[in-house]
């Protein structure tokens, strides 16, 4: 049984595991760099602690930081969320090393996925399809050349200890390996502390589709169908949904199946994603394993009813998962933007500043997870997800429009956000018809991204005024009044009248 | 441009030789809530050195101040008596309703342009000639690109 867990991250994933310690009934610990002393998780948590200065490398990735202030809040467990250190097999190690619970698989099982060479010769041996690539990270510029001639271009280049789209590049002749293998080595080292790279056949706008599984420490491993994040910009995910629009159940079979068998081999449990690439022809191709929650879990718990945090808590005490593949159901459609404060029309150049006004919408299956709040900082220092809007529908055009909406509601001030995208996207064509590959970014907005529409000039010539006169009108003093303070007539002891 | 005070929230607001009748709410913490002919506004004002940035739901504009008492100047993108419309964004003219000479009152529809799969209608923001038409119908123009000018 666990009592207190410390969150070992930021944002609206350290909120989204601080409520579901407080509906499991455990005490939450949030750690705050110096720049986050006022973010909402810090708000939210039962407890506190800082963890040292604003860069990450200084306080939400050190280790021995976190491990002591596990021990002196007196934690039993540690949930990494995702980013930072949630796929470090070391930072799991010296959690469990200090007698505390790490909530995510074993270490075996992190350091089998984490080097992703070795998670493609893991599925290889599971009988799961790959991408054509090379199974161990590249050693010199000649063999990665050699290679790249037998693969045929074009190819991908990508970091062996690390995902989220860093040290990614995609070479379209031979002619550019070269320095695109400089610049994905060095850009992999800053990120991850390891330069390592591969190289895989480029596959020419395939489908992004992941399926995500839990296991528990008893065998069972089940997967909870799959998720379409193919709208990308530069490998970082903007938009993803459950199911996909590919809508072959067939499809979700083999993949899931796959996925299952894949991670049983190397003794998985807790929550995990297999990703996958889909070419035109639905064959399917393994592309790594997510040790940890994904940012996009909200889709998958609206189409299958399950909380997945609640149940890597649950799971992380060595229960049984208690359900099998016949319980999972996918039921409707569930769609998620990640609103950051970034300008698609820059872009996407991050927009950090003072969030001055923050109306997020509300209404039937419109779930909002935010890390912000009206008045809050978004720092530079790190990601600039603000929050995922995430809204289910009983089919796809019902989940759109819904989302349609609710972006329209949802007004930020302050920052320069996403929301014009998202906008854009729901009201696209190939998106509402489902014609989805990770070229659709470049393909709709091939001069960037949309900005804001425009306010017809009459009104916002008569917006300005009104604040103009209104501005003017506080610098002018009020008039007193005579007449009592209707709180006072009604006599109520301990309500002061407002203050004028 | 002036402001007059009506009382109960409500104003008299000329902009140019349009005048409108808004009933506000002009919280300082924001938003103003602007009713304008039974439609309604939701704006979010943000300063930006002596321009306003002001947000209504997907849209936006910034109008620059010129004189900061009770008068505001017109939209950037406008002068006293004279407007000059240009696309906000990348699109395609999908209808012109007007030709150099035609004269428009305030608020007459000038142009429609087609961005992003959505139409937008640009009206006139003052009342006079129109002096030049830069743009006919099927032709994609980029955000910047002049459209027409009143005045």
């Amino acid at each position: 049984m666990l009592r207190k867990v410390l969150i070992a991250n930021r944002g609206e994933i350290a909120v989204r595991v601080a409520r579901a310690c407080r509906e499991a009934g455990l005490v939450s610990v949030a750690v705050f760099s110096e720049a986050d002393r006022e973010a909402l998780h810090v708000r939210l948590a039962d407890e506190a602690y800082p963890i040292g200065p604003a860069p990450a490398g200084e306080s939400y990735l050190v280790i021995e930081r976190l491990v002591e202030v596990a021990r002196r809040s007196q934690a039993d467990a540690v949930h990494p969320g995702y980013g930072f250190l949630s796929e470090n097999a070391r930072f799991a190690q010296a959690v469990r090393d200090a007698g505390l619970t790490f909530v995510g698989p074993p270490v075996e099982a992190m350091r089998a996925m984490a080097d992703k060479t070795a998670a493609r010769r893991a599925a290889a041996a599971a009988g799961v399809p790959l991408v054509p690539g090379s199974r161990e990270p590249l050693g010199s510029d000649e063999e990665a050349a050699r290679l790249g001639r037998e693969l045929g271009y074009p190819v991908m280049i990508k970091a062996a200890h690390g995902g989220g789209g860093r040290g990614m590049r995609l070479v379209a002749t031979p002619g550019e390996l070269t320095s695109a293998l400089r610049t994905a080595r060095s850009e992999a080292a800053l990120a991850f502390g390891e330069g390592s790279v591969y190289l895989e056949k480029a596959l020419v706008e395939p489908r992004h589709v992941e399926v995500q599984v839990l296991a528990d420490r008893h065998g069972h491993v089940i997967h909870l169908g799959e998720r379409e994040c193919s709208i990308q910009r530069r490998h970082q995910k903007l938009i993803e949904e459950a199911p996909s629009p590919l809508g072959d159940a067939a499809l979700r079979t083999a993949m899931g199946t796959a996925a299952c068998r894949l991670v049983a081999g190397v003794g998985y449990e807790n929550a995990g994603t297999v990703e996958f690439l889909v070419d035109g022809e639905r064959r399917f191709y393994f592309l790594e394993v997510n040790t940890r929650l994904q940012v996009e879990h909200p889709v998958t718990e609206w189409v299958t009813g399950i909380d997945l945090v609640r149940e890597q808590l649950r799971l992380a005490t060595g229960e049984a998962l208690g359900y099998g593949q016949g319980d999972v159901a996918v039921r409707g459609w569930a769609i998620e933007c990640r609103i950051s404060a970034e300008d698609p029309t820059a872009g996407f150049l991050p927009s950090p500043g003072r969030v001055t006004a923050w109306r997020p919408p509300g209404g039937p299956w419109t779930r909002v997870d935010a890390g912000v709040y009206e008045g809050a900082t978004v720092p530079v220092h790190y990601d600039p997800l603000m929050a995922k809007l995430v809204v289910w529908g009983p089919d796809r055009p019902a989940a759109i429009a819904r989302m349609a909406a609710a972006l329209d509601e949802f007004a930020v001030a302050g920052v320069r956000t996403t929301l014009p995208f998202h906008r854009a996207v729901m009201r696209h064509a190939d998106f509402q018809a489902g014609r989805l590959s990770t070229g659709f970014v470049a393909r709709a907005f091939p001069q960037g991204g949309p900005g804001p529409l425009p306010v017809p000039p009459t009104l916002a010539a008569a917006a300005a005024a009104l604040h103009v006169h209104r501005r003017a009108a506080l610098r002018e003093p009020l008039p007193t009044t005579a007449a009592p303070s209707p709180w006072a007539m009604a006599g109520r002891p301990g309500v002061r009248p407002p203050v004028r | 441009m002036e402001v007059s005070e009506l009382g109960d929230g409500r104003f008299r607001v000329e902009v140019g030789s349009e005048r409108l009748e808004v009933d506000a709410r002009l919280p300082d913490g924001g938003p103003y809530s602007l009713l304008v002919g039974g439609r309604v506004y939701l704006v979010d004002v943000t300063a930006d050195g002596d321009e306003l940035i002001l947000g209504m739901g997907p849209r936006m504009a910034r109008v620059r101040i010129e004189d900061g008492r009770r008068r505001a100047g017109a939209p950037v993108t406008a002068g006293a008596g004279r407007q000059r419309v240009v696309a906000p964004m990348p699109g395609r003219v999908v209808a012109v309703f007007v030709t150099a000479g035609s004269r428009v009152e305030v608020g007459a529809a000038l142009l429609v342009l087609e961005a992003m799969k959505m139409e937008n209608e640009f009206r006139a923001a003052v009342a006079g000639v129109v002096t030049e038409v830069y743009v006919r119908p099927g032709q994609a123009v980029d955000a910047g690109d002049p459209l027409v000018v009143i005045g």
